[in-house]
């Protein structure tokens, strides 16, 4: 009995446990094929930020080379992209689009090939440009540097959705054709891929409410924060009525001696974290000790090798380059040895994200989200953090080979390649120390990214800079039309350990959790749990002994009293 | 590591301090309700038993008299009573002035106990007695005792009422309150620890331990168990344990009340109380090491309490102390704080409000100057248990690791000024 009910709820949770975003629901039938164009056959950053963009309308997309397209691809699929980066053969793709009912998009070279489809554009030559514009929006000029387009001419039933210009040239950049689209360029840079986020809109036919959402994320903050920088911050915050979002790092490592302190040795940060996590705030696990190597937190990565500039394949402490192809006899012995560096990292990765999880548990904040630190981490580290984490926040690294190639996106979305996380997107950068029009830089960002009708606007702040730049910030971020700052506690994210689940909907955070465990698996909570508690306990000790003494005293008065009326009784008597 | 020693002997020092609070509670509900208990059956009619009065006697010619003096004013029919003065092994007038009573008195009856059957201790003494004797009842009296008139009759009653009852104590009174300090202080200790261990267990548990005088067991569960424990230190205490274990209670009735003399001088004091102290260990260690055979496992609550009070509070004290002492000259790096200084003083506070609350049950007790005894008990008189117990527990730990035999420390007695018995009733 008890059995089927269980399965009953854990049916119903599943089917009304819906995430909270603008993503598309209500078509996610949509069903994308990438074929892509390039020097390299598998997949790079160039696809995945086309990922990015396709994400915000549907995860259920699969990419292949041309190389490796079959028409058997096709099947279910309602909207192609073809990539063209590089010159290609498309033979088999073109037969294959010729009875293809969907929506087709095209980009860059190759277009030519797809003759029954593309016959609307022709004659390309190489062109510059270093502004685009949406046709819907001539007003808002997004400027660029310098960068190539295809310039192609169009037939008259053509519509361009958006120009770039050069110099007095304009040329289309996003040409429509009935159900087919045409971007002029294989490239997506970060510019074009707002107009990108825009069409794309009309490319799913998800028209979506004109709503649009921003966040505020304090940065950085780690047990050695000032605490009272952070009220003063938390307490703006919440005058204001702004939900915003805490980037956590349980732990602080000192650079010169290595020493690792924990939230439970700067109580007074705590304190305010649970103040903020009580008033508006939701926790972000910004890793966990937010370094690697024995540099000190907040300057170092936690999730990439910068020094080989690879994912981290090996103990800090170890040195040695990591191996190639030609160290090896065969490419058996190769993989076997890839495949050991990905564990390695699996298991590291694993280890730092579920100690981060349970130590800040075991303090009482619950991490909602994860980010980074630097934004920088591999495509198995995706993989390995959707395990836990439901919802990631900040910017993407887009390669394995280099942390510097990393983007955002201009929505929410749900890429492929986060494993089924969804990317809180962090789209206008932070105020830095020294840049004193940091202000004026993120507010004309924020008018690009408000030309996609449901972009973000999205910072991030470090508390250490004081109440002044914040408000100063707060101020002209709130100047932004109807901008819908997002509460994690609504979004419906999921948090899981093998030990904690913690869940956000509607506001509230619940926690279910294998109490005694959750505890101990972290020695630092477990620690501070033991002192916390006995402190509560040697205070309730002292407030049942004062109790105590009171009702003894009481009791001798009336029990004195008692026995001199027995002895008045007894001279009476 | 120090702040994981002091919060360690923290809780084990409070652990003992709420169980004290909570006994506290009961003893004063007790002292309440007992009264109701005692005119309800002194006052009905009821077939008294026959009882025979044990005094276990080796060299107390300075005090036998006076007992046998009050055995003769108890109010009780005389054709149900005897009394046995087991004259264990003397070498004083103590069995000529026995047999002198014996010869007056057909219920007097005086056992003369000799080598290899004799000067074996209170147990042995009190096993040659049961021997002899017939009484449905057996009530023990040590040799310096004076029991009240009617204190008998109140033990005697609380075993006829109460079948569950396997015995039934009374209350003891220091007779020498007044001589000096000591007495003074160990007068406000046995109403102490009266009130709160014996009438607080009695209130929540039905448990309280059989002390060594003024009780009454019925001889059934004597003959059952085989008499007293002739190896214990604290006989009183075992049987106490035995008697639990057969499923009765011990009734703690403060009705009967009897007068008994305390030691004088620290030295005798310090004999008497280390053989306390070293028998209750030997009764933890007995009963723990058999602890699976035990068929009532209520006795787990007094067995924790008595490892608690001789081993884990005494344990916590000294750890405490010794942090305290080393922290003067070391910085320990202490982080009880506000709190740890709270709890200290809290600590000293329900030490005094409990022993005067002890002390308001009895008539002349809760006076000025036992008030300012009480704060000064605490820093002394209290503090010497702590070296007393360490040295028990020396003894005890050596005894058992080179299995020595016990030595039976009888207490020493002292004459008494007439003038003085009562006085302060």
């Amino acid at each position: 009995m008890i059995r089927s009910f269980m399965c009953i709820s854990f049916l119903l949770f599943t089917f009304l446990y819906h995430p909270y975003t603008t993503l598309a629901s209500e078509n996610s039938v949509a069903k994308a094929l990438v074929v892509y164009s390039s020097n390299n056959s598998s997949i790079d950053e160039h696809q995945r930020k086309l990922d990015l963009l396709i994400g915000h309308f549907t995860s259920d997309t699969e990419f292949v080379s041309t190389n490796e397209f079959e028409p058997k691809h096709l099947e279910g699929v309602t909207h192609v992209f073809y990539q063209g980066i590089q010159k290609d053969n498309l033979d088999n793709l073109s037969k294959a689009l010729s009875s293809f009912e969907g929506t087709i998009v095209a980009f860059g070279n190759n277009f030519e090939q797809l003759e029954s489809t593309y016959s609307f554009v022709h004659s390309p030559h190489r062109e510059n440009y270093n502004e685009l514009i949406l046709a819907n929006k001539p007003e808002s000029v997004i400027e660029t540097s310098i960068q190539e387009v295809l310039s192609v001419k169009i037939t008259s039933e053509s519509r361009v959705l958006a120009w770039a210009k050069g110099g007095h040239q304009t040329h289309p950049m996003i040409i429509k054709n009935g159900q087919s689209y045409y971007i002029a360029t294989g490239i997506i840079n970060s510019q074009l891929k707002i107009l990108l986020a825009e069409v794309f809109h009309d490319v799913f036919a998800q028209p979506h409410t004109n709503e649009k959402q921003g966040y505020i994320r304090l940065e950085d903050v780690h047990p050695l924060v000032d605490p009272v920088k952070l009220k003063q911050v938390a307490r703006e915050l919440k005058d204001r009525g702004i939900p915003y979002m805490v980037a956590v790092i349980p732990v602080y490592t000192k650079e010169k001696s290595g020493k690792q302190v924990h939230m439970s040795d700067y109580p007074e940060v705590l304190e305010v974290l649970k103040y903020m996590q009580k008033n508006g705030g939701s926790i972000v696990l910004h890793g966990y000790t937010h370094q690697y190597r024995s540099t000190e937190t907040g300057e170092g990565f936690e999730f990439w090798d910068v020094e080989n500039n690879t994912p981290i394949y090996k103990p800090a402490n170890e040195s040695g380059a990591i191996k190639s192809r030609k160290d090896f006899h065969n490419n058996q012995a190769y993989r076997e040895y890839l495949d050991g560096l990905k564990d390695f990292e699996t298991s590291y990765i694993s280890n730092k994200i579920t100690k981060g999880i349970h130590e800040l548990h075991g303090f009482g904040l619950h991490p909602l989200a994860f980010e980074a630190p630097h934004y920088t981490m591999s495509q198995n580290g995706y993989q390995t953090l959707s395990n836990y984490f439901s919802m990631y926040v900040g910017q993407l690294q887009l390669s394995d080979d280099n942390w510097e190639v990393m983007e955002g996106s201009p929505y929410i979305t749900r890429p492929s390649f986060l494993g089924g996380m969804t990317l809180l997107p962090e789209t206008l950068g932070y105020i830095a120390p020294d840049d004193e029009s940091a202000v004026s830089k993120i507010m004309k960002d924020a008018e690009q990214y408000l030309t996609v009708r449901d972009g973000m606007v999205s910072v991030f702040y470090h508390p250490y800079l004081g109440i002044e730049r914040f408000t100063e910030l707060l101020d002209q971020l709130e100047t932004l039309p109807d901008i819908q700052w997002i509460d994690l506690k609504k979004q419906g994210t999921k948090v899981e350990t093998s030990d904690i689940t913690i869940e956000a909907n509607n506001g509230t955070i619940h926690v279910d959790k294998n109490q005694l465990s959750a505890i101990i698996s972290s020695k630092m909570s477990f620690n501070y749990f033991v002192r916390t508690t006995v402190d509560k306990v040697t205070w309730g000790m002292v407030g049942v002994g004062s109790l105590a003494v009171l009702f003894f005293s009481s009791y001798t008065v009336l029990s004195y009293r008692r026995l001199l009326k027995d002895e008045g009784d007894e001279k009476i008597g | 590591m120090a702040n994981i020693l002091l919060y360690t002997s923290l809780f084990l020092i409070w652990i003992m301090l709420f169980y004290h609070m909570f006994l506290m509670q009961g003893g004063y509900l007790h002292s309440i309700h007992y009264r109701k208990t005692a005119d309800k059956w002194l006052n009905g009619a009821m077939n008294l038993p026959t009882v025979s009065i044990l005094i276990p006697a080796h060299n107390e010619e300075v005090v036998i008299e006076k007992t046998i003096e009050a055995m003769l004013s108890l109010q009780y029919p005389e054709n149900k009573l005897e009394v046995i003065i087991i004259n264990d092994n003397s070498s004083d007038r103590t069995g000529e002035i026995a047999d002198h009573y014996a010869r007056k008195h057909s219920f007097i009856h005086v056992v003369h106990t000799r080598p290899p059957h004799a000067g074996k201790g209170k147990s042995g003494a009190l096993n040659q007695g049961l021997k002899v004797s017939s009484g449905e009842v057996i009530v023990v009296y040590d040799a310096d005792n004076t029991p009240e008139p009617e204190a008998l009759k109140s033990l005697a009653l609380g075993l006829k009422n109460d079948p569950k009852a396997g015995a039934v104590v009374g209350k003891f009174r220091v007779i020498n309150a007044e001589t000096n300090l000591l007495t003074r202080l160990i007068n406000i200790e046995t109403l102490t620890f009266q009130w709160l261990a014996q009438a607080g267990r009695w209130f929540w548990f039905k448990m309280s331990t059989i002390p060594g005088t003024n009780f009454a067991i019925r001889r059934s569960i004597l003959e059952e168990l085989g008499g007293w424990d002739e190896k214990a230190l604290s006989e009183d205490t075992e049987l106490s344990f035995r008697v639990y274990n057969l499923g009765y209670h011990i009734r703690f009735f403060p009705a009967a009340i009897t007068w008994e003399q305390e030691p004088e001088t620290i030295r005798v004091w310090w004999k008497q109380r280390t053989r306390w102290a070293r028998g209750n260990e030997y009764v933890i260690l007995k009963y723990i090491l058999s602890f699976h055979k035990l068929e009532r496992k209520k006795i787990v609550i007094d067995l924790v309490y008595f490892l608690f009070t001789y081993l884990l509070f005494f344990g916590g004290v000294i750890v405490s102390h010794t942090l305290f002492v080393t922290n003067l000259f070391f910085d320990l790096n202490l982080s009880g704080g506000l709190v740890s200084y709270l709890l200290l003083v809290l600590g000293f506070l329900l030490f005094v409000t409990e022993v005067t609350l002890a002390l308001s049950f009895e008539k002349k007790q809760l006076t000025i100057k036992n008030f300012f005894i009480i704060l000064f008990m605490y820093f002394t008189y209290s503090q010497l248990w702590i070296i007393l117990v360490v040295y028990a527990t020396y003894l005890e730990t050596k005894r058992v690791l080179f299995n020595q035999e016990v030595t039976w420390y009888k207490t020493q007695r002292f004459k008494q000024d007439t003038s003085e018995k009562r006085s302060a009733s």
